[in-house]
């Protein structure tokens, strides 16, 4: 920073917001544009801190001492959210430069999810790589592929066709790159990391299952049944945690993709999906005694 | 697979929009706390002129 914020003289009303000339055109890399954005915003936290203190000088003189006390309080817990907010913008400036990398350049334009160049922190790089959700286009078990036979769903317990397996394969990408998406944007608690619940579900068979099985009618069926089954599950509270938390993620991944619905002869598949994953994990809690 | 995100600059600029915005309320939040002790100034004056007259024009 290099001029110093000014006290105004005249008492002012709030000015409009003042555009950042240099944030679209000037910058050709991510970090000029966040050292301007933070060096900018530190200027507008001063200048709030400092606002008004003419006024209340000039008011002290005429008020007796427990009023300025209080004045100055008031104003003091002000000065204090100020400063909070701009704690907090800093915070979300991080967040930015962790998500895009700190020598992203102007290619930032390109679409995040879908961008290979970019750069996420090494730990979400490593899952990423390692692990584009294969396990979600393997084969669904036999009790899944019985159940599907007793309920007049046999055409999905077949096995994939190349071109499926393709489909599939596209769908649990997205699945992966979302919930790396929403790890790093960092907005879930501590323990409804978006990646770590895919982790903890491709180790647990009934879960995985679920999955696998809201892909196969993402791919069978079409997107919009999928997606809608999925954010029922994700809302069930007799659901898995880790399940739910995954099942959002397929939900939010692929509901703005596709617009396919399912056929009539398919009315109750959503009812008929969301009750037999549920009838599975609740199977399972009462073989252990939950 | 999952629609259009923004860029860093949006990101950038939506956020330091945000906090502008905030930057301003609290400007406007200085500027109630004086009035309101300015008010009570006035009114501890205007009370004192109301007094005056009040007893001058008693008399």
């Amino acid at each position: 920073m290099t001029n110093t914020p000014r006290v105004p003289i005249i008492p002012q009303l709030p000015e409009s917001i003042p555009h950042i000339p240099g944030i679209e055109k000037a910058a050709e890399n991510s970090g000029e544009i966040i050292e301007k954005t933070s060096g900018e915003a530190k200027e507008a936290a001063e200048r709030t801190v400092i606002y008004g203190e003419v006024l209340k000088t000039k008011l002290e003189s005429e008020l007796p001492q427990n009023d300025i006390e209080g004045m100055e309080k008031e104003i003091a817990d002000v000065n204090r959210r100020a400063e909070k907010s701009y704690a907090e913008l800093q915070e979300d400036i991080k967040n930015v430069a962790q998500q895009n990398g700190p020598t992203e350049s102007s290619a930032a334009k390109e679409p995040k999810l879908n961008s290979s160049a970019e750069t996420p922190t090494e730990s979400i790089k490593a899952e990423v790589v390692f692990n584009n959700g294969e396990w979600l286009i393997d084969d669904i078990d036999d009790e899944t592929k019985k159940w599907l036979n007793s309920h007049n769903y046999g055409a999905f317990s077949e096995e994939f066709t190349s071109e499926e397996k393709q489909k599939a394969q596209d769908y649990a990408k997205g699945v992966y790159e979302n919930a790396a998406q929403k790890a790093r944007a960092g907005k879930h608690n501590a323990d409804e990391n978006p990646l770590e619940a895919l982790k903890k579900i491709e180790s647990n068979g009934d879960d995985s299952e679920s999955m696998r099985l809201l892909i196969r009618i993402a791919v069978r069926v079409g997107i919009k049944i999928a997606t809608i089954i999925a954010q029922n599950i994700s809302k069930d509270k007799d659901v898995p945690k880790e399940l739910r938390i995954a099942a959002g993620i397929f939900a939010d991944s692929l509901g703005v993709v596709d617009q396919i619905v399912a056929g009539e002869e398919h009315t109750n598949l959503g009812q008929d999906i969301s009750r037999y994953i549920k009838e599975r994990n609740a199977a399972k809690l009462s073989e252990h005694g939950e | 697979m999952v629609g259009d995100q923004k860029t860093t600059e949006e990101q950038l600029q939506d956020a330091y929009d945000k906090f502008l915005i905030k930057m301003l309320a609290l400007k406007l939040a200085k500027l109630e706390i004086i009035r309101k002790y300015r008010e009570k100034v006035d009114v501890a004056k205007l009370a004192n002129i109301n007094e005056a007259l009040i007893r001058r024009y008693s008399k």
